[in-house]
C-alpha cells in the first residue's frame, strides 16, 4: 500500500474548518429550535391583556380583573352586561401602577359579563372581554384544568393548549393546578406564560393553584399575579360553583422544621374547609404536588391527603408534579394528575394496580357537572379524546363506571 | 411494569445521531465500506461506543416492546408515540447490529451477552427499585460504566488469553464473521442523514407537543 501524503497543516487546516462547519450544520436544527425558544421567552411583552380571577373571593358576586403595562398609569375597568354598551359605573383607581387589580364587587350570580380596561387619562382601552360568575342554584356546567404549562428556557407545548382551550365553545373557568411558570422570581418566564394564558383567559377566568415553580409561599410572581388571600396559606383559596365545592391548596413537600408547622396550618385550613362544604353535592381538591404517579408515588403527600379526601368525601383529588396524565383509584377515590398542559414530559412510567389511565403528551381535562354524577373528558389540543369516564353519585361520593386495574392492562 | 416514555427515546435518539453523525464527519473511515480503523486508542473508543450504543439499542427495544406491544402507555394517544416508538426501533436495531453483530469475536459476543444480561436486570430489576425515589438519573449512565466495564474486562481477558497463547497478534483477534462491508453500505451517511432530519422534526415537534404521525389518528 502507498504512503499516504505528507498531510501539511493547510490541509489540516481546512480540513478542520470544513469539519467544524459541518459539524455546526448537524447541531444547527436542534440547536437553533432551542436558542429561538430561549429567545421567545426574552421578547414576550410586559404588556399584558386583562384577565380575570377570584382568588380568595366570592365568584357569585365577585372578580378580579388584572392586567399590566409596561409604563406606569392608573387603572378603570368599564363593564356591563351588553358587549355593545358598557352601562356600569366604571371602577377606577388612580394609583399610578403597572401591574393593575381592580375588584369588581355587587355582580350578579350567574350572569355574563363585558369588560374593558385602560387608563382613565388617556383614551386606550383593551379590547372587550367577557367573565360569567358562579350560579347560586343548581345547574349543570363544566370546567377546564391543566397543569405543569411552564415553559423551560421557553420550551414546551402550552401555546398549543391555551389555543386549543381558547377555540372551546364555552366553560366556566379554567383552573391550573400549579407550576405555571417555570421560575417564581423570573419575570420574563412568566411573560411568557401570560401571553399565552391571555388567549383564553379573556373569556374563561382563572382559579389557579400555586406549585413548587410558582414559589410555594407568598411574595413571588405568583402572588404578583394572582394576588394573596386570607388562608394561612397565601394561596390557598376555595369557592363554590353550581353544587360543588372547590378547594385549591397547598401542600408544600418540605414535611420539617417551620414548614411542618406551616404544613399543619394549612392541613387544618383545608379540614376545615372541607368540613364545611359537606352539603355540596360534591367537592373537588386541587394543589400541585403528586399524590400517586407513574413517576414515583409522593409518600408524604400521600400520608396527608388520602385521610382527608377520605373523611370529607372529596369527589376528585386534582394535582400535577409530574408531566404526564395520569388517574388513580385508590380506596374508593379518584386521584388525577393533569402534567399534560406545556412542560416537557416525563421520561418515565410505571404501571400499578391503582392507575386506571396513563397519557403522555399535550392533553387538558373537562370536568362536566350535573345532579347525576361528574363526567371526566381530556382531550388532545386536536379535541381528540384521550380519556374519558362517567362517575356516578353515589350518596356523598362519586364512583366511576369504570374500575380498570394495571391502567388496563392484564 | 417500568418503562422508559418515547419522548426519552427521541431525545436520547436524537443526541446519539446527532454524536454519530458529526463522528462520520471527523472520521470518515467509520462509513466507508471496507475500510477500518486499526489504531489501538481508536479500537479502544471504539470498545466504549460499543457499550454505549448496545446499551441504547436495548433500553430502546425495552421501550418500544413495553409502550407498543405490551400498552404500558395505552393507545389512547398512540398516534403521539408511533413515530418515537419507529424511531426508536429503527436506532435500536442500528446500534445493536453495528456494536454486536457486524464483525464480531467470540469475546466480543461472550462481552454482548453479559451486557444484555446485566442491563436486562438492571432495567426489570434495580430501575424499578429506584423509581419510587423519583431519582432515576443513573439510568442515563450507570449501566453505560458498567457495561464499559464489561466489555474492557472481557476484551482484556481475551487478549491475555491469546498473548499468553502467542499464537496470532495480540491485538488482532479473529472474527466469527465479518459483515461490516455490507452493514456500511446501509449505515451510509445518507442513512445518517435520513435519521438525523427525522429525529430532529421530531425532536421539535413533541417540544411542542405534537409527533410526526400526530394527524394518522
Amino acid at each position: 500500500m502507498a504512503t499516504p501524503p505528507c498531510r501539511t497543516s493547510k490541509w489540516i487546516l481546512k480540513r478542520g474548518i470544513r469539519n467544524i462547519l459541518l459539524s455546526i450544520l448537524v447541531l444547527s436544527p436542534v440547536a437553533g429550535y432551542l436558542a429561538y425558544s430561549w429567545l421567545s421567552e426574552y421578547i414576550a411583552p410586559v404588556d399584558k391583556s386583562p384577565w380575570t380571577h377570584f382568588n380568595g373571593i366570592d365568584p357569585h358576586t365577585e372578580m378580579y380583573v388584572t392586567w399590566e403595562t409596561s409604563t406606569a398609569s392608573a387603572s378603570i375597568v368599564e363593564y356591563g352586561t351588553t358587549a355593545d354598551v358598557l352601562t356600569f359605573t366604571p371602577v377606577q383607581n388612580n394609583s399610578v401602577v403597572t401591574l393593575h387589580r381592580i375588584k369588581l364587587m355587587g355582580l350578579s350570580p350567574d350572569t355574563q359579563y363585558y369588560y374593558r380596561t385602560g387608563d382613565p387619562t388617556s383614551s386606550f382601552r383593551s379590547n372587550i372581554q367577557t367573565f360569567r360568575t358562579a350560579p347560586t342554584v343548581n345547574q349543570p356546567f363544566n370546567i377546564t384544568l391543566f397543569s405543569d404549562n411552564q415553559q423551560m428556557w421557553g420550551t414546551g407545548h402550552y401555546n398549543t393548549i391555551a389555543d386549543a382551550i381558547a377555540r372551546l365553545p364555552g366553560t366556566s373557568f379554567v383552573s391550573v393546578a400549579g407550576d405555571f411558570g417555570q421560575e417564581d422570581e423570573q419575570e420574563s418566564t412568566w411573560n411568557l406564560a401570560m401571553e399565552y394564558t391571555t388567549r383564553f383567559a379573556g373569556r374563561f377566568p382563572l382559579a389557579p393553584a400555586g406549585g413548587n415553580h410558582d414559589g410555594e409561599c407568598c411574595n413571588n410572581l405568583y402572588t404578583k399575579y394572582f394576588g394573596v388571600t386570607t388562608a394561612p396559606h397565601k394561596n390557598a383559596y376555595s369557592f363554590n360553583w353550581s353544587n360543588c365545592q372547590f378547594v385549591i391548596s397547598n401542600i408544600s413537600v418540605a414535611n420539617t422544621g417551620p414548614d411542618k408547622i406551616y404544613n399543619q396550618e394549612n392541613d387544618a385550613w383545608v379540614n376545615a374547609t372541607l368540613a364545611a362544604g359537606q352539603s355540596q353535592a360534591y367537592r373537588i381538591l386541587i394543589f400541585h404536588r403528586a399524590v400517586f404517579s407513574s413517576n414515583g408515588d409522593g409518600e408524604d403527600v400521600i400520608a396527608r391527603v388520602t385521610p382527608i379526601a377520605e373523611k370529607y368525601n372529596v369527589s376528585l383529588v386534582i394535582y400535577g408534579h409530574e408531566h404526564i396524565y395520569e388517574r388513580f383509584w385508590y380506596n374508593n377515590r379518584m386521584y388525577m394528575c393533569l402534567g399534560g398542559g406545556g412542560g416537557l414530559q416525563d421520561f418515565f412510567t410505571s404501571t400499578r394496580e391503582t392507575l386506571q389511565v396513563t397519557r403522555m403528551g399535550a392533553c387538558f381535562t373537562q370536568l362536566f357537572f350535573d345532579a347525576a354524577g361528574i363526567t371526566i373528558r381530556t382531550f388532545s389540543p386536536t379535541y381528540t379524546i384521550l380519556d374519558e369516564v362517567h362517575m356516578t353519585r353515589q350518596g356523598s361520593i362519586v364512583v366511576p363506571d369504570i374500575i380498570t386495574p394495571w391502567g388496563g392492562m392484564t | 411494569m417500568w418503562s422508559l416514555t418515547p419522548l426519552f427515546g427521541v431525545l436520547a435518539g436524537c443526541v446519539l445521531i446527532m454524536s454519530l453523525f458529526m463522528g462520520s464527519i471527523w472520521a470518515p473511515k467509520a462509513t466507508k465500506p471496507g475500510e477500518r480503523y486499526t489504531c489501538p486508542l481508536v479500537v479502544g473508543l471504539r470498545g466504549i461506543l460499543f457499550a454505549a450504543l448496545a446499551y441504547y439499542g436495548l433500553l430502546f427495544w425495552d421501550a418500544v416492546i413495553k409502550v407498543g406491544f405490551l400498552g404500558i402507555m395505552g393507545y389512547g394517544n398512540f398516534s403521539y408515540q408511533l413515530a418515537p416508538l419507529i424511531l426508536m426501533a429503527i436506532l435500536g436495531s442500528f446500534f445493536l447490529v453495528g456494536s454486536a453483530f457486524t464483525a464480531p469475536t467470540r469475546a466480543s459476543l461472550v462481552a454482548f451477552g453479559a451486557i444484555v444480561i446485566y442491563s436486562m436486570y438492571y432495567l426489570q430489576v434495580e430501575a424499578l427499585i429506584f423509581m419510587g425515589e423519583d431519582d432515576s438519573k443513573p439510568i442515563f449512565y450507570l449501566p453505560v460504566l458498567i457495561d464499559i466495564g464489561i466489555v474492557f474486562i472481557v476484551e482484556g481477558v481475551a487478549l491475555l488469553y491469546r498473548a499468553i497463547r502467542k499464537k496470532r497478534p495480540i491485538l488482532e483477534a479473529k472474527r466469527l464473521w465479518d459483515i461490516s462491508t455490507q452493514f456500511k453500505r446501509i449505515a451510509s451517511r445518507r442513512m445518517y442523514i435520513l435519521l438525523w432530519v427525522l429525529f430532529s422534526v421530531e425532536f421539535i415537534l413533541e417540544f411542542e407537543g405534537l409527533s410526526l404521525l400526530y394527524w394518522l389518528f
